[in-house]
């Protein structure tokens, strides 16, 4: 097997569990070429020394607080250099001959577009052998808590629903083709469901392979940082946006010949510094970027620039590429051709306007700026003239 | 462009495979569910047999309990009575005594008293 396999694994201050979920992926990973990418999510700094004694065998990108599961994954695997991509939860040990099968039913299988293993407890007991959705919107982990299977079921390749992000390959392109996790289920639960109801509507399989196998402790992070009322109040919140989206196909396809419907296409372009000549205009927003009233103003003036200028989104964050297409789509908003950078990565010399949305904070660049809450009226002049002339 | 007759059959037959996955897992789900709520029935079955065996001998032990109070409360009245029969039996002796004392064969009588006591010392 000649692809590359991108190993993306989310790590909050349990560096040692991270070491144990790598050490078993290096012994037990033989025949195909992988790499290793550990996004951090704000860990403690002496939990980051512990990551780095063994800081040779993964690739470490370090976000400054927790950007939950969903985008820390995005941004992982917006760096894979692998065709293939595979979420794997730091609470995982590998067993021998697990990824082979994986990346087989992959590239072998009828529409494949996500492959899961069978994931067990360190007790034995099957955690999920798939998952299926039921038409109020609950996944449910097939073979959990002694649930009585068909003979082989849990065995077999198989067509499924879906299967949990803790351990879940598929082909980088359509990972983030479709946007990646998406932010609307920040700041977790239910982003895999979505996940694979997507790629179905994209009339492509979620498989369930039973002969690899992984060990899984589950919910080792959820469990640290939040309260089971906070858990409780995340999965209520998310069920009604799964519903809210797909509800309509889950209800109606066990009655019903039926297909998801699709959502609007993300059309991925590079970014759009290649041209030096650009006018380059800086976004700015000390606010977080996220699925709500705050977001949609900043990134509808990034649509109205972008053919004219190349223009960069700046933030506090660090963000993914498939969250801006994400948040596009959730708007309504054809933004296509963008930057998006921490303020603090921003180039400096090669910006020629700011534009602050919010009227917070502004990162400390010498060039002209506007906000955008003050000076809107001056900044659609701008853009209009721009547009006009073709140029600015 | 359509799909040519090949790949509609391929995807039709993913399709069919993939109905069939969901509802043979959809029922075993469904089984465990329902063999979870029969578990729970059993169980809260043998709770409401055990709380009925409480409530029965708590019951009788009321039951005894009351019997005891209206024993005790028969007893009671009838201590009642007789304090009260001897209260009136006290008074009409009392009455007696006073009108003995005070009757003039008694007070006539008192020199004999007085010497027979002597006597008898």
């Amino acid at each position: 097997m000649g692809q590359i396999v991108s190993i993306v694994i989310v790590n909050l201050n349990q560096a040692r569990l991270t070491l144990g979920c790598i050490e078993s992926i290096v012994e037990h990973t033989k025949d195909c070429a992988y790499e290793i990418i550990v996004v951090d999510n704000g860990s403690l700094a002496e939990e980051i020394e512990i990551l780095k004694r063994a800081a040779d065998r993964f690739k470490l990108t370090r976000l400054d607080r927790n950007m939950f599961f969903g985008e820390a994954s995005n941004i992982g695997a917006e760096q894979a250099t692998g065709d293939l991509v595979l979420f794997l939860n730091n609470d995982i040990k590998v067993t021998p001959g697990w990824i082979d099968p994986l990346v087989a039913v992959l590239e072998n299988e009828y529409c494949a577009g996500a492959v899961g293993a069978k994931i067990l407890h360190p007790n034995n007991e099957l955690l999920e052998a798939g998952g299926i959705i039921r038409p109020d919107g609950w996944g449910v982990q097939v073979g959990k808590a002694g649930m009585k299977l068909p003979p082989g079921f849990a065995d077999a390749t198989r067509i499924t629903d879906y299967c949990s992000g803790a351990c879940l390959l598929m082909r980088t392109k359509v990972f983030l083709d479709l946007g990646g996790f998406d932010p609307i289920f920040d700041p977790a639960y239910f982003e895999d469901i979505d996940l694979a109801i997507h790629l179905r509507s994209i009339g492509l399989f979620t498989y369930y392979c039973g002969t690899s196998v992984v060990y899984h402790e589950e919910s080792v992070t959820s469990n640290r940082i939040w309260s089971a009322e906070e858990r409780l109040s995340h999965i209520t919140t998310n069920r009604k946006r799964l519903m809210q989206r797909w509800g309509s196909y889950l209800a109606r396809r066990l009655e019903e010949d039926l297909e998801p419907e699709r959502l609007p296409a993300i059309r991925w372009e590079p970014e759009a510094a290649s041209s030096p000549s650009a006018y380059k205009v800086v976004l700015y927003s000390a606010r977080p970027l996220k699925a709500d009233a705050s977001s949609p103003s900043l990134l509808r003036v990034a649509a109205a620039l972008q053919d004219c200028c190349s223009v960069f989104i700046a933030t506090q964050e660090f963000y993914s590429r498939c969250r801006i297409y994400s948040l596009c789509r959730e708007f309504g908003i054809d933004l296509k051709s963008f930057g998006v950078r921490q303020v603090g990565n921003l180039d400096r010399d090669a910006c020629q306007l700011i534009v602050t949305f919010g009227g917070e904070p502004e990162p400390q660049l010498s060039v002209p700026r506007l906000a955008f809450d003050r000076d809107g009226a001056q900044l659609l002049g701008l853009i209009d003239n721009w547009m006009s002339a073709g140029k600015p | 462009m359509s799909e040519p007759a090949s790949k509609t059959s391929d995807r039709e037959t993913a399709r069919a495979s993939a109905k069939a996955n969901l509802l043979l897992a959809l029922y075993s789900h469904v089984s465990h569910d329902l063999e979870q709520t029969r578990a729970e029935a059993d169980r809260l079955r043998l709770e409401l047999g055990a709380v009925r065996g409480e409530f029965d001998q708590t019951r009788r032990h009321l039951g005894e309990a009351r019997a005891e109070v209206e024993r005790v409360h028969g007893q009671l009245n009838q201590t009642t009575n007789e304090c009260d029969r001897l209260a009136v039996r006290i008074a009409e002796l009392q009455q007696q005594l006073d009108a003995l004392v005070n009757s003039t064969s008694w007070r006539i009588t008192a020199p004999i008293r007085a010497l027979t006591r002597v006597i008898r010392r």
